[in-house]
């Protein structure tokens, strides 16, 4: 057991003393939680969505429209040209564009149906947003519009004098007024502990934290492709350490590495950006040690399999960026199809996500974590076992 | 001539290196099928699961009598949620009891609940005066699983839109009662009569009224009438084709190193061959490596993913930019780096905050505002900005200034690499 410690402390020394080590394990971590907490969070927890509108038919009803949109606190409208829109949309520097065509005025004063381009990059979240928001307001003035028109014939019905433009206006005004002081609304309310929904840091901060465990692992997994090449490994075995000790040690090592690793994003995340982790402090530290584990087995199946230092750093971020990706770590799950969130909960990386999310927003505790970790052990041990396997240390 | 010798040297132990094959070649296609699959099937729609709702009732329950029940507002709500028309974007059962409708959210059975309050019928059909104020209003509520915001953004919309109309019905009702009130008319049984018959009214044409609509498209080019819509599985494959390039052009960049410490590049600068040469060699070899690997990955994308790539003569200059650019910044990372490994795992570090800020991982999710200009502060990021340009169909006049940009990236990194190792061999 000493030597295992032994083997273990040379790789936390070593990886002190490697300023390299350093960018993989906190610097970038660091960077890419901040990056994607903005991104995600982006529109939607710093304000509004920016949305352009070109109005290329300057009616009343066109400028009602642009003001009712103005309204929305969803939205923050950018007055602009037609071309202006496509450009902004397709640079992305607005979450998405909407015309208003000519004769759009005419029509809504005929009862006459119009279409409005709304321009957007179909992938983009941002988009989705904001075309609820537009959809509420336009659906607000289809509601007024139709009311007042329906109003206005039934009371020109009882009267017995046909509508005429002020009653339609008299009845717009009502039912403007009425649909301002609604009999009933709709409000959501999140589940769980907090009440508090999934913002932007807790995906991108969960998401680093599975990506960046992913990534920590390949300055010791090269390093023990090299210490191989260099016949380190063998001069160990000569000096008595079992090829059980060798393991024990890496594994000991990249286990400790990838845990201070997560704690630090843990505490980033807790203490700079209000992710809950510490709400199940018991649950939160069986996660991080099943990651942990589950990053070192992968880390030492691969230096296990690929010989020279360039396949290993090869095989590292390819096979991470498809753990972390395929998981959720980039983007969360909900927004892919069906088949694709099954797929990705064959993978472990997809579990841990689960788990984290749980502690984070549902107040899951030990007890909840065990059934996802179960599944992420049944991968470790995989994983370990192929290891293991083909581990050689000449 | 020396120099191509020696490229195609490096290009072909390039391409015989199954390592480097699976992360020039593999790696990119295995993520970009992936991540288009997670889009939509094939890549080309954007769909996601039927979202499981539970629904309760206790506006009907409030009622024994079955008729009555079905003439509820809860009951339009709970016909809409349940109509077959929405089976592929909700699976709703119904809950007998408000506590039920929670339990299956709270046991994740559910990513929302809807929960219909007792008297929304009454308060619907008040006719009292418009001025109430929303604190008197029935809460309708959405009760969602705090991890899911797609899902219950669908229910919210759905349930939003049906209360919407019975808002405008009785929006209708008030109107009609106050417009003739205002015209002398003050019989009750009269203004009772006449508000039903509004709302009937609105509520027949609310099914037929298309009004203003909204039409979603993608956003068109300068100067086109067609807008194209590129799919998604091309639109990942290009992020992924140029984060992957750079670790494309960093594997023959490292051969310099490699070659410098097994001494092999010493003793070719004992030959006749000029130094100069001998590093033009290996620049040629680092741009036709990337050059190579980009048309293999255009040409996959194209036959495996259907991606369509635009214009020829634009989608020439950008292949040949990128592999430009790609070469560039391979050879800078290495410069300065003293070992093999050192240069991989700096330039490894460097890829990935590129490819980060860039946009390569995102692509055109969510990006918006300060992030379009962080982006320009990065060759990639100019890069995907001239490729997303020709594939929603723009062509010269959408790729010049990206174009442009990269290559004044290309330009500082050459000359930069250029003195690295002009001071090292010097």
């Amino acid at each position: 057991m000493r030597r295992v410690w032994y083997i273990a402390a040379k790789e936390l020394l070593q990886t002190r003393r490697d300023r390299l080590a350093a960018l993989f394990s906190v610097v970038l971590p660091v960077v890419f939680t901040v990056f994607l907490g903005l991104l995600f969070g982006g529109f939607g927890e710093t304000g509004a969505f920016p949305l352009a509108v070109a109005d290329t038919d300057g009616s009343p009803a066109a400028i009602e429209l642009v003001a009712q949109l103005q309204a929305e606190s969803l939205l923050d409208v950018r007055p602009m040209g037609q071309p202006e829109v496509e450009a902004a949309v397709q640079d992305q520097e607005v979450a998405a564009g909407l015309v208003i065509p000519e004769g759009y005025g005419a029509a809504v004063a005929a009862g006459q149906p119009v279409e409005l381009p709304f321009v957007r990059v179909e992938t983009s979240s941002g988009a989705q947003s904001a075309l609820q928001a537009v959809q509420a307001a336009i659906t607000r003035l289809n509601s007024e519009v139709l009311a007042a028109q329906v109003a206005a014939t039934a009371v020109g019905a009882s009267t017995g004098t046909p509508p005429d433009e002020e009653l339609l206006d008299s009845t717009r005004r009502l039912a403007a007024a009425a649909l301002d002081a609604p009999a009933a609304e709709v409000t959501v309310v999140a589940s769980g502990v907090t009440e508090k929904e999934l913002g932007g840091f807790d995906q991108a901060s969960t998401g680093s934290l599975v990506n960046w465990t992913l990534f920590g692992l390949l300055t010791v997994a090269t390093g023990l492709a090299w210490e191989r090449r260099q016949g380190l490994l063998r001069r160990m075995t000569a000096a008595g350490a079992g090829a059980a000790q060798i393991i024990g040690g890496k594994m000991l090592g990249m286990v400790i590495l990838t845990f201070l690793q997560q704690l630090l994003l843990v505490l980033l995340g807790q203490f700079a950006f209000g992710v809950d982790y510490f709400a199940s402090p018991a649950a939160l530290f069986l996660v991080m040690l099943s990651m942990s584990v589950l990053a070192s087995s992968l880390g030492l199946l691969i230096s296990s399999v690929f010989r020279s230092e360039q396949a290993v750093i090869g095989a590292t971020v390819i096979i991470a960026q498809l753990l972390a990706a395929l998981a959720g770590a980039w983007f969360p799950l909900e927004i892919t199809g069906a088949g694709f969130q099954r797929v990705a909960h064959i993978l472990p990386t997809a579990w841990v996500v689960d788990s984290l999310h749980g502690i984070i927003l549902k107040g899951w505790g030990v007890l909840d974590v065990l059934g996802p970790l179960g599944f992420v052990w049944l991968w470790i041990i995989v994983f370990f076992g192929l290891a293991v396997w083909r581990f050689r240390p000449a | 001539m020396r120099a191509l010798i020696i490229a195609w040297k490096d290009f072909r132990h390039t391409y015989r290196n199954i390592a480097a094959l699976a992360m020039m070649l593999v790696a990119p296609m295995l993520l970009a099928t992936a991540l288009g699959a997670a889009f939509g099937s094939g890549g080309d729609s954007f769909s996601v699961v039927a979202v499981k709702t539970v629904v309760v009732d206790l506006d009907a329950a409030a009622t024994a009598d079955p008729e009555a029940a079905s003439d509820r507002a809860g009951s339009h709500i709970v016909a809409t949620l349940t109509d077959p028309g929405l089976a592929d974007v909700l699976e709703v059962t119904v809950a007998a009891t408000e506590e039920e409708a929670r339990a299956a959210v709270d046991e994740d059975r559910a990513a929302a609940a809807v929960i219909i309050p007792a008297g929304l019928t009454e308060a619907l059909r008040q006719a009292g005066t418009p001025t109430t104020g929303s604190s008197d209003a029935k809460e309708i509520e959405i009760y969602k699983d705090p991890t899911a915001t797609v899902g219950p953004g669908i229910v919210t919309a759905v349930v939003g839109a049906v209360s919407q109309r019975l808002e405008g019905a009785r929006a209708a009702a008030l109107a009609a009662v106050q417009a003739a009130a205002g015209e002398g008319v003050i019989d009750g049984a009269t203004l009772g009569g006449l508000a039903a018959e509004a709302a009937e009214a609105y509520g027949a044409s609310a099914d037929a009224q298309t009004g203003v609509a909204l039409a979603a498209r993608a956003p068109s080019a300068a100067g086109q009438d067609e807008v194209a819509a590129p799919n998604v599985a091309s639109q990942v494959l290009v992020g992924m084709m140029i984060f992957f390039m750079l670790f494309g052009a960093s594997t023959p960049a490292r051969s310099i190193i490699d070659e410098h410490r097994q001494g092999t590049l010493f003793r070719l600068f004992t030959t006749p061959t000029p130094r100069s040469v001998i590093l033009g060699g290996k620049y040629i070899a680092v741009f036709l490596v990337v050059l190579a690997q980009s048309v293999i990955l255009l040409l996959a994308g194209w036959l495996l993913l259907g991606a369509r790539w635009g214009d020829p003569g634009p989608l020439v200059v950008l292949t040949l930019c990128g592999a430009l650019m790609a070469a560039s910044l391979g050879l800078l990372t290495v410069s300065f780096a003293k070992t093999p490994a050192q240069a991989g795992a700096v330039s490894s570090a460097i890829f990935v905050f590129l490819a980060l800020i860039g946009g390569n991982f995102v692509g055109s999710t969510n990006i918006g505002g300060a992030f379009a200009l962080v982006r320009r502060f990065t060759p990639n990021g100019w890069l995907l900005e001239g490729w997303d340009g020709l594939l929603y169909g723009g062509s010269w006049a959408e790729i010049a200034l990206p174009v442009g940009a990269c290559l004044a990236f290309t330009a500082v990194f050459f000359a930069l690499s250029t003195w690295f190792f002009s001071r090292r061999y010097a």
